[in-house]
């Protein structure tokens, strides 16, 4: 029965510390969190990882989370900013140690069954992290522009103007 | 400075019209030149292959590794404090807190007419015994007073007979109605 409550209401019991409402919650939003920390970092136990981590902050964090915008929006900004500090530490990591393996050139690590998904999967990998962001929760997590904008904290015409240029970068090299 | 080749092509078409055309379904700016236009041609044909895999890529499987939830619930229930049931001399048992919150969620969720439940320890309750608060989410039907009180001696009953432990209080809140 309680798999059936709304997330507003496992939202308030959380924020008094119920974690067996929380778990739901959990169980719940799960699946495109976790796709989104995977189709941003390209790995899968980095993507476990980050999604991990995101649910645990969300958890300490509830007492500041007020509802103006729907748990999900707000679990996709916490992932959103594991995955970009993710990507900022395993970069200044291969500065440290250049002998750390990008897992873009790891087949292992490329997820998809096509040829075709997997050129583009790394092309995505290769985008700057403010614009893989953006393009992967318009495109691959089928937030609106305005939604995109609130989960990362910047203007509208800055979502735009990233989207639209990841948007080329791709078609760029795709014909390569 | 922007340079010309990023925002146009050599025909002079803006690639901002093009790539609204692809991904945002925006009508073509000048269908007659397009029919015509290499160029133009050219850059839809890639913008489109770039399209075409994202709506792939976008509809692909992903499931979450099945441990994922375990894990995060691992975490923070590590945390919890113990409460002690009963201590001699020959040793003590204590409880976790989380027992005890799920064998009074579970007794109310038995009663028939409660949707939803909700329970935390709250503070104050002497050594040896817990307090409780509880929300619950109710059907619409049975009368809201009775059903109340049944939630209340229930929990009451199965934390003493299950969890070992006295209950001195328990805080009861009907939040909505279903």
């Amino acid at each position: 029965v309680v798999l059936e409550a709304e997330d507003r209401v496992l939202v308030a019991a959380a924020r008094r510390g119920d974690l067996d409402a929380f778990e739901v919650l959990v169980r719940r939003h799960q699946t495109p969190i976790y796709r989104l920390a995977l189709r941003m970092l390209g790995s899968h136990s980095d993507a476990q990882d980050v999604a991990q981590e995101a649910f645990i902050q969300a958890w300490r964090s509830l007492a500041r989370f007020r509802g103006d915008s729907s748990f999900s929006t707000w679990m996709h900004r916490i992932a959103v900013n594991r995955g970009l500090n993710h990507i900022a530490a395993r970069r200044s990591d291969r500065e440290l140690s250049p002998e750390l393996t990008d897992v873009r050139t790891d087949p292992a690590e490329i997820v998809e069954r096509s040829a075709q998904l997997a050129i583009l999967t790394r092309e995505i990998l290769a985008l700057s992290p403010d614009q893989r962001a953006a393009l992967v929760l318009r495109e691959l997590q089928g937030l609106s522009y305005e939604e995109v904008a609130q989960t990362l904290g910047v203007s509208l015409a800055a979502v735009k103007g990233r989207i639209h240029r990841a948007r080329l970068a791709l078609a760029e090299a795709m014909d390569k | 400075v922007t340079d010309p080749r990023d925002t146009q092509l050599a025909c002079g078409t803006p690639i901002v019209n093009l790539v609204e055309q692809v991904f945002e379904g925006a009508q073509a700016s000048d269908p007659g030149h397009q029919a015509d236009c290499l160029h133009c041609q050219a850059a839809l044909r890639k913008l489109e292959s770039v399209y075409d895999r994202m709506r792939g890529l976008a509809a692909e499987p992903v499931a979450a590794p099945p441990d994922l939830v375990q894990n995060v619930m691992r975490r923070l229930r590590r945390d919890r404090t113990r409460i002690l049931v009963s201590a001699d001399p020959h040793g003590s048992v204590t409880v976790e807190q989380a027992v005890i919150v799920q064998i009074a969620r579970l007794a109310a969720l038995e009663i028939e007419g409660v949707a939803f439940a909700s329970v935390q320890l709250t503070r104050g309750a002497p050594p040896g015994s817990v307090a409780l608060s509880a929300q619950i989410v109710v059907d619409y039907g049975p009368p809201i007073p009775s059903l109340a009180a049944t939630v209340r001696d229930r929990i009451q009953q199965h934390v003493a007979r299950y969890g070992g432990i006295p209950v001195t209080a328990v805080d009861l809140a009907v939040e909505d109605i279903e």
